[in-house]
């Protein structure tokens, strides 16, 4: 009967983990924005990036989302003045994370909201299947 | 008794599998709402008259073996992707969420329309079989 929505709900689902993946790659990111290099010569935390892509599932024939690969923000490092700093160079600088937390909260929003947008079309279908076999109350 | 040969039970089950189908291409949609490079589908519009048509010829019976079967149903609706859209993102994606969760409320409310229909018309025949027909 249904079997067109049983796959819309497992294309919503693979959207919804796709958007956990990322929620957790933010949040990585997140508690690691002030993760230095444990000695002057070291790099600090590198910022995460997850990329996502269009998938055929062979196993259901459906196009689900999936998370590609994660990858690393090839941008520079912030340098600080900071001579106290264990992980201070010579002239007193100190590598930061490229992590920018701005740009993280703004990443987190978007997510959540595409989450959102899935759990609705979840919950659209599910309405769709209840009152299919609602027909069969009368 | 097989409703499907009533024409208009015909025409309301093949535009139940229309909506099913276009639900599942909303929802891939949707998920893929941050996949660069990708562009919404979206479903040929349910043509009424072109399927009130093909309900009402007749379908070849097949009745020995060696006749060929044709499958008047279960043929999947054509797709295939918009070309205009609201705006497209810097990384080529061109879903928009809201356009999307318009056309899912759209679906789902239609859908409901259809199943509403359908029950009062198999009350309808119940009323005339004999039975008391629920609604």
């Amino acid at each position: 009967m249904s079997t067109d929505l049983m796959k819309s709900l497992a294309i919503s689902a693979s959207g919804m983990k796709a958007q956990g993946t990322r929620l957790r790659i933010i949040s990585e990111n997140l508690a690691n924005a002030n993760s230095t290099a444990p000695s002057p010569g070291d790099l600090p935390y590198r910022r995460k990036v997850v990329l996502f892509q269009n998938a055929l599932d062979r196993e259901l024939g459906l196009d689900t989302v999936q998370v590609k690969k994660i990858d690393v923000d090839r941008s520079d490092f912030q340098r600080r003045y900071d001579p106290g700093h264990p992980s201070a160079d010579a002239d007193g600088y100190v590598l930061m994370p490229n992590v920018s937390t701005l740009v993280e909260s703004m990443d987190m929003r978007e997510a959540q909201r595409s989450y959102e947008a899935n759990l609705n079309v979840i919950e659209s279908t599910r309405q769709m299947i209840m009152r299919t076999v609602d027909l069969l109350r009368n | 008794m097989d409703l499907r040969n009533l024409g208009l039970f015909r025409v309301m089950t093949d535009k139940m599998a229309w909506h099913n189908q276009r639900q599942e291409i909303l929802a891939r949609n949707v998920a893929n709402a941050d996949t660069p490079e990708y562009r919404p589908h979206d479903i040929v519009p349910f043509d009424f008259k072109r399927e009130l048509r093909q309900a009402k010829g007749l379908p070849l019976s097949g009745q020995k073996p060696g006749h060929l079967s044709v499958s008047m149903d279960g043929d999947a609706y054509r797709e295939g992707k918009t070309r205009t859209s609201y705006e497209t993102a810097p990384a080529g994606n061109a879903v928009v969420l809201e356009e999307q969760m318009m056309l899912v409320g759209r679906n789902a409310a239609d859908y409901q329309t259809l199943l509403n229909i359908y029950r009062k018309q198999v009350g309808m025949l119940r009323t005339a079989i004999g039975r008391s027909g629920t609604q």
